[in-house]
Parts: structure tokens; sequence; C-alpha cells
């Protein structure tokens, strides 16, 4: 007896009429049939086909493939192949593929011939499949492109598309409750021509039912008679809707349960099947996660509540701004602004909401920010809705994704008009202040200007008057006469220059920021003060650092700075027994820094003077005003620089400033 | 033979104007010799001809007046023309109790540098001739014998010889002798000379008790 006899199911299948089936061994040699091929193998002997004895020659296939072993490598094949030509008629042309399969355990194989209907049904299924799938996706795409306004169309949207593709009566999307036993009905679909009492935000009361698919498994009832006796209030609710079966789905993303797929069938009672509930149970989690996703755009938009009322209450402008360039989140401040009402700003451009002239300024900085870096940076703009320029700053904060790519960025900008027209008035003020002490210090200054103007003057006279008498000999000595002359010239430049100088120093100009040549300015300095009746006695040397780098500033307030240092640290050498040395140094304090000293000789300020000689009004000087240090400091300061004082080891004080190489930016003062 | 051309020190820190004042003398016909500071004229050897200093009061280092100082210290007391400038009144009355000849405040006129330069001049030769005389004075002094130096401070008292016999006790005529012998060392011809002579020298008189 063969051993295949022992297989049941292969003796059953033989048995039976499920279409073509034949078990054939490893040399393709056919060994037993059902009746269904009998009959088409005897058919086909009567046509004069006598060699269907192997499973090629059935098949009808090249004899030279070797079946058997192909089979045997992949378990089981399909061969799509119709039955061969020579038997025409209706029935026999309507088996149209072979499934050969290995017997496993055996050295047999079991082959299988489906016919047209078979194959219909094959094909109906899979037109479905596809079809379910298309509704997958479709139902997929449309809850991931939403936005947070139009999730309840598409979830409506959504059902309809589920009710018709499944052929459903009435479909519901209701909400759970966290921890309760009611429902709430979000949305709902019916099939067009039918009435269903059952209305949309209502509440179901369903504890048992509620219980039983928390659990995450579907419940279904293929008719009234199923539901269980004690589900009291489920029973009357399906009694009350007409209800004749019912479907429900849990939707549970992540562990947590959000609410259930309805479904329910009026007209007739229905048994579900398995497929069916499986793919509704699929189509059910795409519902929940834009359940869930709804959620958490409604907690978002809770949070967004609370971050507007916060930022609302902010005199700033705050907004998010999309790499579009669009609004995405903007506070109150851009009503009061540029007079769009606030939830009209969400979604418009940045050159709608700014205007083309500020939009085109900051353009600039908003390429900067979208390449992924912050920016800082003021403006003076006009708003929309005054004439009047306002002075703004503002952050622009990039917003990056995980993987580095700017999304949008966070926008702040703050109104510091006031603040600005402070500083400037503060700037005023103490640029007049300023003044006054750089005229004063001129009167302590006037013995030494006058002498500098005497000295060229004294010598030019004495030139004119020699070349006069030269003039007078007999012959005109005209050699020594062009000496005088040229002597006269170069006098005269000289005073010409210091005149310059003085009235450069006394006449209020504008604050200027130019290009500072420090070792200029000492020298500078020292021809206003050389002759200064505190400083005659005194030796001033200098080191001048060779190759300082530029410095930028106003040169009339810096010089004035350094003729206070100068002549201050002359008064405090007037004090002392001996003669010394005043040296004025410059140096380079780092790469971007230069300082300039003041050195003397004189007693020393001990350390409780020390803390308070740059402040205003402080003064040791019986006359003096004390404000020459603190003008000194406030104007050091507005330059970007510093101004301190240092004992020296040797006895003395040296004062020293420092200023920036950078010129500072034009909106920094 | 001795140069009495006299000749001008300028002392100036500044250049122009030191070239300046030394174009001008040379223009006036003045010999004039400049320095730029108090210690290089005072480190300088000097002619000795009529001079006068022309000297600025501000300089660094040491200035003019302390210049004046050391000057008198050292005894070298020569007439010095101050320059100076506006506003150094003070200064100028100090100098001028230190004995200045003159102030030239900057710019002046080449007149008035002349006839200070001039009075400076004569002042210096004038105490040149003084301390000539004195000199001359000095060394007919200096042949006195140490009677004859007593008689001399006894004569110029007013002392008749009696009175200066009786006070040394000496004869009379002796005193007559030794009288004789400073009229004539001294070169002086009468006691009124004597006088003007013991007053230059520093001579004190004797009075007769």
């Amino acid at each position: 007896m063969p051993e295949y006899t022992s297989l049941p199911l292969v003796e059953s299948l033989l048995h039976s009429n499920l279409g073509y089936i034949f078990i054939f061994d490893s040399n393709g040699r056919l060994l037993r049939w059902n009746k269904n091929l009998a009959m088409l193998l005897e058919e086909a002997a009567a046509m004069g086909f006598k060699e269907c004895a192997t499973v090629t020659s059935v098949l009808s296939l090249d004899s030279g493939r070797d079946l058997p072993t192909e089979v045997f490598s992949k378990g089981s094949i399909l061969i799509e192949r119709p039955w061969p030509g020579y038997m025409q008629g209706d029935v026999h042309d309507r088996i149209v593929a072979w499934l050969l399969h290995h017997i496993l355990g055996t050295e047999l194989y079991i082959g299988f011939g489906f016919e047209e209907p078979r194959r219909h049904r094959v094909e109906t299924e899979l037109a479905r499949r596809l079809k379910y799938q298309n509704l997958v996706s479709n139902l997929s795409a449309r809850f991931v492109n939403f936005t947070p306004h139009d999730v309840d169309l598409e979830i409506k949207k959504g059902l309809e598309q589920v009710g018709t593709f499944f052929e459903l009566e009435r479909c519901t999307f209701a909400e759970v409750h966290r921890g309760g036993n009611t429902y709430k009905t979000l949305h709902c679909w019916v099939k067009s021509g039918l009435f269903t009492p059952l209305s949309q935000d209502t509440h179901q009361f369903m504890p048992m039912l509620m219980e039983r698919i928390r659990g995450g498994e579907p419940y279904c009832f293929s008719s009234l008679e199923e539901i269980p006796g004690n589900w009291i209030h489920e029973k009357r609710f399906a009694q009350a809707e007409g209800i004749k079966a019912g479907l429900m789905v849990p939707l549970k993303v992540g562990g947590s349960f959000l609410g259930a797929f309805l479904i329910d069938f009026f007209t007739k009672e229905y048994d579900w099947p398995d497929e069916m509930v499986e793919e509704l149970r699929f189509v059910g989690v795409i519902f929940a996660n834009a359940i869930a996703r709804r959620r958490a755009d409604e907690e978002l938009a809770g949070s967004e509540k609370r971050l507007r009322m916060i930022t609302n209450a902010l005199p700033l402008l705050i907004a998010y701004v999309g790499g579009d360039c669009r609004y995405r989140f903007n506070n109150k401040a851009y009503e009061q602004w540029y007079g769009i009402p606030t939830e009209q700003v969400y979604g418009k451009t940045m050159r709608e909401v700014l205007g083309e002239e500020v939009y085109t300024r900051c353009k600039p900085y908003v390429d900067e920010v979208l390449s992924g870096v912050p920016v800082n940076y003021s403006l003076e703009m006009k708003l929309r809705q005054d004439k009047e320029q306002r002075f703004v700053e503002a952050s622009y904060l990039p917003h990056l994704s995980p993987g580095g790519q700017v999304l949008g960025f966070y926008s702040l900008v703050q109104d510091v008009t006031d603040r600005k027209r402070d500083e400037m008035e503060l700037q005023r003020q103490r640029d007049e202040l300023a003044h006054v002490t750089r005229v004063a210090t001129l009167g302590e200054m006037s013995a030494s200007m006058v002498h500098e103007l005497n000295q060229p003057l004294a010598a030019i006279l004495n030139n004119a008057q020699a070349a006069e008498i030269f003039l007078e000999r007999d012959p005109p000595d005209l050699k020594e006469v062009r000496e005088a002359l040229k002597d006269i010239v170069s006098d005269d430049l000289r005073a010409g220059e210091v005149i310059r100088r003085l009235r450069a120093y006394v006449v209020k100009g504008d604050v200027k920021s130019e290009p500072i040549r420090v070792n200029k300015l000492v020298n500078d300095v020292l021809s206003l003060v050389r002759n200064d009746a505190s400083l005659h006695k005194l030796k001033i040397t200098t080191k001048l650092a060779s190759k300082l780098p530029e410095a930028h500033g106003d040169p009339v307030q810096l010089q004035q700075v350094l003729i206070n240092l100068v002549l201050n640290g002359g008064q405090a050498m007037s004090a002392m027994p001996s003669s010394g040395q005043l040296v004025i140094s410059t140096s380079l304090m780092d790469k971007d820094t230069i300082k300039i000293s003041v050195s003397d000789g004189g007693p020393g300020i001990d350390g409780e003077l020390a803390e308070r000689i740059f402040d205003a009004f402080f003064t040791t000087k019986r006359e003096g005003m004390g404000m020459g240090l603190s003008i000194c400091r406030s104007i050091v300061n507005a330059h970007g620089g510093r101004i301190w004082m240092e004992p020296r080891a040797e006895g003395g004080s040296t004062f020293s400033f420092s200023l920036p190489i950078k010129e500072r930016g034009a909106n920094a003062r | 033979m001795q140069d009495d051309t006299p000749i001008v020190m300028i002392i100036d820190d500044d250049t122009s104007m030191r070239s300046s004042l030394q174009r001008l003398l040379l223009a006036s016909g003045i010999d004039n010799v400049t320095f730029s500071s108090a210690q290089e004229f005072l480190s300088a050897s000097l002619p000795d001809r009529p001079c006068c200093l022309l000297l600025d009061i501000r300089m660094p280092g040491m200035d003019g007046m302390e210049l004046q100082s050391e000057l008198v210290k050292i005894g070298r007391d020569l007439p010095i023309v101050f320059i100076t400038g506006h506003g150094d009144v003070p200064m100028s009355v100090q100098a001028m109790k230190a004995g200045a000849v003159n102030f030239l405040q900057k710019p002046f006129e080449h007149r008035i540098l002349m006839d200070a330069i001039n009075e400076s001049f004569e002042k210096d030769r004038n105490q040149r001739l003084a301390r000539t005389q004195l000199k001359k004075l000095q060394e007919r002094a200096s042949q006195l014998t140490p009677r004859e130096r007593e008689i001399f401070a006894f004569v110029v008292s007013g002392a008749l010889n009696k009175q200066i016999a009786y006070e040394l006790g000496i004869q009379e005529g002796t005193v007559k002798v030794h009288r004789r012998q400073v009229m004539e060392k001294m070169a002086s011809r009468s006691l009124a000379g004597l006088v003007k002579m013991a007053a230059t020298l520093g001579i004190e008189a004797r009075y007769v008790t």
C-alpha cells in the first residue's frame, strides 16, 4: 500500500468534488486522481490523447521540465495555465490554474486544478482587497493632511467612505469618556434613505458594553438575541433604536482607550465575517490616530491659549513664523502695531503684515534666521498706523527639527523708542556737559594757550623786524630776508594750527565717530597742554607703542579725556617737593583694545578716595567742580571703553582708559 | 687785547623763538650766542666781555628764575632781560626783586628789545668798571702794613693825629708818618677820597674812645 493512503486529508480530498485533484510522485508520475480529473482524462483519451500519465503531460508542459523538484524546493507553486485546447467544451475551458504542493513528510505531491468560477471569486476578492487598501490609504492620507480646523469634517467624510465601502447602514464614531460608562457620539454616518433617530453629540450610558470593549477586543451581535440578558441598558437602547445587528470596535492608541466605532444594521440581522471585523478594526485604528491627534491639537490649542494669554500681556511683538514666512502664531501686540485683528495675522505673510518697506529691510535677517542662526538687530521704522519713527529691537530664534532642519523661527520684537529717546537725551546732556567742562578746562589752560600762540607770534615779529633791518641795508641782505620770511611762514602756520586745535576743542560740534590714531591723539594733546602752568616744571615723556591699529570715536572728546588726565597728573605732582616725570603711554591691551595711560609721580590716591574719584561732584581741589573724571568716564564708556586708576608701586597713580578697535555698530549710540 | 664788544646770551627752549631772536640781533649788529636750556648755559664757558642774558622765564627743567638765583648764588651777577608770556606778572615781580634788569612781554618791538639790551649792557659795563676799580683799590690796600691799616681805619673816622697817637700809645710824629704812607699807597690826595675808598673796600672806621 502506498504511504499516501495513510494520509486522511489527501484521501478525503481525492474523494471530494472540489476541482481537479491528483497525486504524483517525484518522477512526475500520476499515482491517483479524483473523479473530476478522471473524467477529464477519459475525455482526453477519447479525443486521442493518451499520454496523460505524468504531471507535465497533464499540464501539457514541456516534458523536460522537472516539476517535482521545483515544487519540492518551494513547497508549492502556482502555474497559471488553461486546460489545453484539445478539449473543446464549456466545462474544461474553465480550468485556468494549477496549484502543485509538496505533501510534507512524503515524496508525494498533490496538484489542484482551479476552475473559472473560483478564479472569479479570487479576482473579486483581490479587487475588494485592493479597494480596501485604497480605502485605508485614502483614510490615512485624509487624516494625515488635515489641519486642526478640518478634523471633524475629515472624520465625517471618512465615516462615509467606510460606510459606503462595507455597505453598512449606520456607522458612528463615539468618544468614550475617560474611565466613564458612557460614550459620546461624535460623528455619525447613515446610509442614505435610512431614517435613524441617533443624533450626534448625545451621551449613551452603556456600562456593560464599555466594560466589554475596554479590553480592546471588538464585540458584535448578529441579532438582538445574542445580547446578554444582563446588558439591560444596551439591549434597551438597541430595541429603541431598532438595531438588528451591531458591531463595536474599540479604538486604542498607544494603550489609551479613546473611543469606539459603532456599526449598526437596521434592516437585517448580520453575520459579521471575521475578515470584515478585522478590516473595520484596522480602519478604527486609523480613526483612533486621527482622534488622538485631534486631542493633542486640542491640548496644544489649550496650551496655545494659555501662551497667548501670557504673550498678549507682554508689551512685545511675539510671533512664530513658518519656513514659508507666514505667521503661525502671534500675540495681540500685532493688532496694536499693525491694525490687523490678531486672528487675521495667522497665515499671512510677513510682507503682508509688515508692509513692503519694512519687510525689505527685515528680509536679510529673516534669511539669516532661516539658515539656522539666531539673529538680533535694531531697526528704525514707521508703523503702519502712525507717521512716527519707532526704534525696534528684534530677536529671531530659529526653530530646528531634531534633524537640524529649520522649520520656522520665533520672532520677538520690542519697541525701544522711549528708551532710545531717553538714551539720546542722556547722550545729549552728556555731550553738553562734556562741552561745558571742556570750556572750563580751557579756562584752566588759557595761560598755556596764550603762550602757545605768543610763541609763534613773537617769533614772527622778531623775524619781520629783522627782515626790515636787512632790507634797509645797502645793499639789502636779501639772503637773510628770505630766511626770515621762510621762518615767518612756518611760524604763522604753527599759530594757525594752534588756533585750529583750540577751535576744534572748544567749538561744540556733533559727536563724530572717526578713525583715531591714538599716538597722534597723544601728541595733539601734548601740544595743547605743554605749556600749562601746572605742567611747566614737569618733564613729560611718552612711551608710544608702534604700529597701533586705529580706534574709533570722537577725537575732541577723547582729547578732552586725555587733557583731563594729564592736567590732573600735573596738578597732583605740583604738590610734590621735587619735580618729577609724567609718563603718557599707549599700548595694545589685547587684540581688540588699545590702552592709554597717564602715570604721575604725585602723592597717590588713598584707597577710600580711589573708589569715588570717578563720581560726579567729587573733588579734592578747592576750586574744582568735580566733573572732570566723571565726564571722562562717561565719554570713555560711550566709546565702549572703560577708565580706571591704579596706584604705582613707586608712588603716584596711573590713570588708564581703553578704547575698542572695532567700530561700534551704527545703532550702538 | 681784551674784546669789549658786548654780547647777548639768548636762552630759550623754543627753537623758532631762539632763531628769530638770533636773527634780529644779528640784523641789529649785536653779537649773540644761543642756548636751549639753563643747564646748557651754566655748563658753557663764557667770554670775558660785557654781556647780558635774554632769558625765557618758562622753560622745562630749570626755568628762568631758577637760573637767576643760581647765578646770584655762584656770584655771577649778570644783567638779565626776561622774556615773559602773558600772565606771568607775579613771577615777574619776584624776578625784578631778585635784580632783573628788564622784562619783555611777548611779542615785543625791536626798539624795546634794543633799549632793554642796551640798558643791560650799560649796567654790565658799569658793573665791570666798578669791579675793575675795586680790584685796583684792593691791590693798593694789600700793600698797607697792619699798623697802616689800623691808622687808615682811625683816619677815615675823622680822628686827629694826636687822638690816634694817644689811642695807640705811640708818638704823634709816628702817626703822621703812617698817615702819609697810607695816603701815598692808596693814591689819595684828600681825606674825602680816602673815606670813599674805605666805603668801597668795606673798611670800617674806628672811633677813638
